[in-house]
């Protein structure tokens, strides 16, 4: 009885492991911050990525209340090292996929620490709002 | 009696040297305001265009470090660029921008620039976010500053929210990765040649 609970624990957690995106605690990765104006459509688990290929997940977002701005807490391959003037911007796959957050690497000599701050942003942007916005507010000559 | 009195003068002193190191580094409000207003009245005061265009120039080199943007942009290529390529890109990418936007600048006839918020953070970043607005609309457009040793400098602008920097990184990028440096600059050179220089 003892047994076989124990065994079907193991499976649960090979299958949290293997399926889900809960990471084990030891595992190499190091959080960095970076804060949006809007993080709108993104969320916790998204992917984060460079040059198309996947380095990480969002693994919180929380709202700064102080500046109203929005704080993402994300989880890198502690391999990857990222230059401080490192460019943070919240994408969508595709025209109406979902978001994550794309990260252009920069120039600088100093890396961002584990823990950093990524400090140039770009926040989500609505393309539907953008183009009612030109569609109506600005004249057509 | 001296003494106290001597006490005041000196902290009297004190407070007025820290306040003329404050006048002297403007804040990135500052900065960012006294560029636009400079920019705004150059443009739209007489006189050839191009004499203006190098005016306007001027004032912008003051504020914004083209050298900083130029790293920025052509980020991991940067590193194993050579002096001179570096240099050759800083003066190209400048002239790039400034024969893109002064055309825009000289015909904005909009009502004003409102400023809207002032975001210093602790580590030497800030970010100025103003509205242009237009006889029609109003554009979100923040600048975002660096402090150096000789001041706030501007490094990026965003408008709305799509950073210049960040654009620019991506399609220079493609061109390095199939051209090399050398032909990215060579065509910065016959795109500045194309466009018109005043």
């Amino acid at each position: 009885m003892g047994l076989l609970l124990l065994a079907g624990l193991a499976a649960l957690a090979f299958l949290a492991l293997e399926l889900g995106d809960v990471s084990p605690p030891f595992a190499h990765h190091y959080e960095l911050r970076a804060r949006f104006v809007s993080t709108s459509g993104l969320r916790e688990g998204a992917f984060v990525e460079i040059a198309g290929v996947r380095v990480g997940q969002v693994t919180a977002i929380d709202l700064d209340s102080d500046a109203y701005e929005a704080v993402v807490r994300m989880r890198l391959d502690r391999r990857l090292s990222l230059p401080r003037d490192a460019i943070a911007s919240i994408r969508t796959t595709g025209l109406i996929g979902e978001k994550f957050v794309k990260i252009t690497p920069g120039g600088a000599d100093e890396n961002l620490p584990p823990g950093g701050e990524i400090v140039d942003t770009e926040s989500s942007i609505s393309i539907e709002e953008l183009i009612s916005k030109y569609i109506f507010e600005s004249d057509s000559r | 009696m001296t003494a106290q009195r001597s006490l005041l003068a000196g902290l009297v002193l004190l407070l007025w040297a820290a306040g003329a190191a404050r006048a002297a580094e403007p804040g990135p409000r500052a900065v960012v305001r006294e560029t636009i207003d400079a920019v705004l009245g150059i443009a739209r005061s007489e006189g050839a265009s191009a004499a203006r265009r190098d005016a306007a120039f001027a004032v912008v080199k003051r504020h914004f470090d083209f050298e900083a943007m130029s790293r920025r942009v052509l980020a991991t290529h940067w590193a194993v660029a050579s002096a001179d390529a570096r240099t050759r890109f800083v003066g190209l990418f400048a002239e790039l921008l400034a024969r893109t936007y002064w055309r825009r600048i000289a015909n904005y006839r909009g009502g004003s620039v409102e400023f809207v918020a002032e975001r210093v953070r602790d580590d030497g970043y800030a970010t100025v976010a103003t509205l242009v607005h237009t006889d029609t609309t109003a554009i979100p457009v923040d600048y975002r500053l660096q402090r150096t040793a000789t001041g706030w400098q501007a490094y990026d602008v965003t408008i709305e929210q799509i950073s210049l920097v960040r654009n620019y990184r991506g399609s220079f990028q493609d061109i390095v990765h199939k051209h090399g440096i050398a032909g990215l600059l060579q065509q910065m050179e016959s795109r500045i040649a194309q466009l018109p220089a005043e």
